[in-house]
């Protein structure tokens, strides 16, 4: 580890200290491992002053030096931490890319994750049935083309991203708001842990055991644009933290889709307005996405071969134009309630129908 | 003068023989009872005592020493009013019976100011335990007559008040003891409140419903609001079997214990459906509180009981439920005395998906947040869901449903099939111990709830496919051969699996 590793690590533990006051504070130093030595802080006093208040200053001076740099790098290990900075040679390059690149990267898991093609799958935490299907559709193709899966670990969106992800053996990086170890929400701690040890990667920018606040997550999503190839919005509110990450994403010059839905439902208004607006290519395959980047996907059909009555077809025919609830299936086919059940749970077994709440019924292409 | 009166006192559901001895002595006018009686029985000297008045008797100005024996039980109530008034006159040679008629005798009865006797609780356990005992010649108040119409090999005489039973017992008036009534004739007249044929659509919850009447198989109804879960539970008790005339007596039994009873019929024809309110406290649910009377789920006992809204019942008070639904009674211990009381029923539950009721649903939007459907859905303990055999999704009803459809098949339809279904249970479990499939134990599950290496190879791919947690498998085989029963087949067949696993297919999208 170089002195300026050390120095980033040890400034990057301020939170008094935002990214334009890291940055001015580094500039005032010929090289970053300077702030390792206490008599260089004290000869720039005065500018460093100017930077941030006098009680500030007090905290700072009375943490200094190599041996406090070391604790805290000492402390990473115990936690399992790792960490690359801007001075490391292996800091990823696509976040070199972007103006504001993060100092330090905390992560646990597989950093080589970070060199492979990846791609974001973003959108709302409250999350309606439509928005959990096409997420599982798109977040399965995606990463069984060889995609990595980018996401936020939030509830809603996120959650489901990373876990079918896993499920079809796939990679999946979780950019988190807050410092490791914790895990926000602490509802997905399980899934995290399942990240790590299914040979994905969880990374922050907050330096480890950093309290949680509102505005870290916004510039959270900014690493998801950076990391990402493209970003997929799946649904979206008008007011969400996705609009953030499209944001960013367009700075950044990466390519923005969106799923769209209906336009009677406000849980997709955010991502339809985007489509609207020219800022998000509509996709309602993933073959759409996938021919953006010459790349093409071949589900592997795993059907289970069971024999059943000529009933099936009946019902596949039924459910073309659209979902039914039972009884609806019931009353057009005429099939009596307990064959149709035991049909439908086949079906399901299958993969061919779905059911959601509320008994409803439709067609898996 | 000594008198000695024969009458009851009552423990749970179970009554036992009281004595009551009558000792009046020259001395300072008193009236004093012993034999651990409660306040309700030490008041019983002003009504004793005015009755004895109104009615034109003498009410000795002496010392009154009155013993409830056995001594060293606590008794309660007010039905040893009519023994105490009959001692008092005997005692003081106001009734001229010889002793050996009047110890053939017993008494129970509350008396009101006027001399007339008044209705009692718990009389039908108190006649059953008196039968047992041999004790042929009760004398009850009138308006309790219907409740003794169901005892067998007793003469019941059912009085109107104390002069009544004065003159009955010096043979100057006759009392006809009460008639032997006929359940099954009784039984004809009953009729149940709901109709499934008043229900419309709702083909799948229907169903799953039979297939729970036919097993006793415990149900969750889960829906958007207004979907019909309500209605559909209601109308339960329409599609379950008959009482035999042993569950009657039962249940009848705990009814007339907890003084719900209805006199004019004098015994429960219908299986009870019992609904408490979500507010309803743990001691209400299960039974208990200062007297251990018996709860909601005893009140149940071979019927339903309805929790509509389960998530909003406080936690601790449904996982009170956890060991009847196991054991199918309940112990009430309290400081006198423990009780135990029976309390074998079908739960229904029913609830919302989320909150605000519209989670996953296509047409409306749900406006609930993922923290809030967690700690709505949070409330039902692992080991609660456990116990419940069929989780049924209720479909969200369109205004073309209810106003369009034809007509639905009426309970009774569905109940002869239920029916069907229960004898071939019944003929399987004789002598066994239990009588519905729901209540099976592992080992008559290994023996009845074979399947074949087909059906077993599907089942596991359900598992893989849906998401099924272990626990889950004994549910869906259960379950499966209530169907396999409802079609008078021998064994399970694939398509019954394949219903009964639909009915854990929520396992996934709620609980994991």
């Amino acid at each position: 580890m170089t002195d300026d590793e050390l120095a980033i690590i040890w400034l990057d533990y301020f939170d008094f200290l935002g990214y334009k006051k890291k940055k001015m504070f580094l500039d005032l130093f010929l090289s970053p491992s300077d702030m390792l030595y206490s008599e260089n802080i004290f000869d720039n006093a005065s500018q460093i002053k100017t930077i941030i208040s006098s009680e500030e200053y007090s905290l700072l001076i009375g943490l200094l030096g190599r041996t406090f740099a070391e604790s805290l790098v000492e402390d990473m290990k115990d936690c399992g931490i790792s960490f690359t900075t801007i001075y490391s040679s292996d800091y990823p390059q696509s976040l070199k890319d972007i103006d504001t690149p993060p100092f330090v990267i905390y992560y646990m898991g597989d950093k080589s994750l970070l060199s492979t093609q990846c791609l974001a799958i973003v959108g709302s935490r409250h999350i309606t049935s439509y928005g959990k299907m096409v997420t599982e559709k798109f977040a399965k193709a995606l990463s069984m083309a060889g995609f990595t899966i980018v996401s936020g670990l939030a509830s809603g969106v996120d959650t489901i991203a990373h876990t079918v992800t896993l499920d079809v053996h796939g990679k999946t990086i979780a950019v988190l708001a807050g410092g490791l170890p914790d895990i926000y929400p602490p509802t997905n701690t399980s899934l995290a842990h399942r990240i790590v040890s299914e040979g994905g990667l969880i990374l922050t920018e907050a330096r480890p055991h950093r309290h949680l606040e509102s505005f870290l997550f916004p510039i959270r999503n900014r690493i998801i644009s950076a990391l990402s190839k493209g970003i997929l919005i799946t649904e979206a509110q008008e007011k969400s933290g996705v609009i953030h990450t499209k944001n960013y994403a367009l700075e950044y010059g990466k390519d923005v889709f969106a799923v769209p839905g209906s336009i009677f439902n406000t849980s997709s208004s955010g991502s339809n307005r985007m489509i609207v607006n020219g800022q998000a290519k509509a996709v309602i395959d993933v073959d759409d996405i996938l021919s953006e980047y010459s790349l093409h996907y071949q589900p592997v059909q795993q059907r289970i071969e069971i024999k059943v009555d000529g009933d099936e077809g009946k019902i596949i025919e039924i459910l073309k134009s659209g979902e039914k609830t039972f009884q609806e299936i019931c009353d057009i086919s005429g099939i009596d309630a307990k064959s149709l059940n035991s049909i439908l749970t086949l079906m399901t077994i299958k993969g061919e129908v779905r059911k959601m709440a509320g008994n409803v019924f439709f067609l898996i292409k | 003068m000594l008198s000695i009166v024969n009458s009851f006192g009552l423990l749970g559901l179970n009554g036992y023989l009281v004595k009551i001895e009558i000792d009046i002595n020259r001395g300072l006018p008193a009236y004093d009872v012993v034999g651990l009686a409660d306040t309700a029985i030490k008041e019983s000297k002003e009504r004793v005592v005015s009755a004895i008045k109104n009615m034109n008797y003498k009410y000795p100005i002496d010392k009154i020493t009155i013993n409830l024996a056995p001594a060293d039980t606590k008794k309660e109530g007010s039905f040893y009013d009519l023994p105490i008034a009959l001692g008092i006159l005997s005692a003081s040679n106001q009734i001229n019976t010889p002793k050996d008629v009047m110890s053939q005798y017993s008494f129970i009865g509350e008396l009101s100011l006027d001399g007339s006797l008044r209705k009692i609780k718990g009389l039908l356990p108190i006649l059953i335990t008196a039968r047992s005992l041999g004790i042929k010649k009760v004398v009850v108040p009138y308006d309790n007559r219907n409740e003794a119409g169901f005892i067998e090999d007793m003469e019941i005489y059912p009085a109107k008040s104390l002069e009544e039973v004065v003159s009955f017992m010096n043979g100057e008036i006759v009392i006809p003891p009460v008639e032997n009534a006929s359940f099954e004739a009784l039984k004809l007249s009953s009729k149940p409140v709901g109709d499934f044929s008043l229900i419309k659509g709702q083909a799948s919850a229907k169903r799953a419903l039979e297939i729970s009447a036919a097993g006793g198989h415990n149900v969750l109804l889960i829906g958007p609001p207004g979907s019909g879960k309500t209605m559909l539970a209601r109308a339960f008790p329409s599609i379950l079997p008959d009482m035999t005339f042993e569950e009657a007596l039962e249940t009848t039994k705990i009814h007339s214990v907890a003084g719900i009873l209805d006199s004019r019929v004098g015994i429960i024809i219908e299986r009870p459906f019992r609904s408490p309110h979500h507010t309803t406290t743990a001691v209400a649910l299960t039974g208990g509180g200062l007297k251990a009377k018996p709860g909601e789920i005893s009140l149940a006992h071979n019927g339903v009981l309805f929790l509509d809204e389960l998530p909003e019942y406080p936690r601790h008070t449904i996982e009170t439920l956890r060991q009847p639904l196991e054991d199918g009674v309940v112990t009430v211990a309290r400081n006198m005395m423990t009780v135990e009381y029976p309390a074998n029923f079908v739960m229904i539950a029913s609830m919302n998906p989320c909150p605000c009721g519209n989670y996953g649903s296509t047409k409306r939007q749900c406006k609930c947040t993922p923290q809030q459907i967690h700690k709505y859905l949070d409330k039902l303990s692992g080991p609660l869901m456990d116990r419940i055999d069929m989780y049924i999704e209720v479909d969200g009803v369109s205004y073309d449903d209810i106003s369009t459809r034809a007509d639905e098949e009426p309970s009774r339809l569905i109940k002869e099939r239920v029916d069907k279904a229960r004898a071939v249970q019944n003929k399987r479990f004789a002598g066994e111990g239990v009588h519905s499939n729901s209540k099976m134990t592992a080992k008559m599950m290994k023996k009845y709830c074979i399947i074949d290496e087909e059906s077993n190879a599907v089942l596991q791919k359900a598992f893989d496919s849906l998401n099924l947690t272990a626990r889950a498998y004994n549910r869906i085989l259960k379950v499966a051969r209530t169907i396999a029963d409802l079609e008078g087949s021998e064994t399970i067949k694939l398509p019954h699996l394949m219903e009964a696993i639909n009915y854990r297919s929520l396992d996934e999208k709620y609980w994991s």
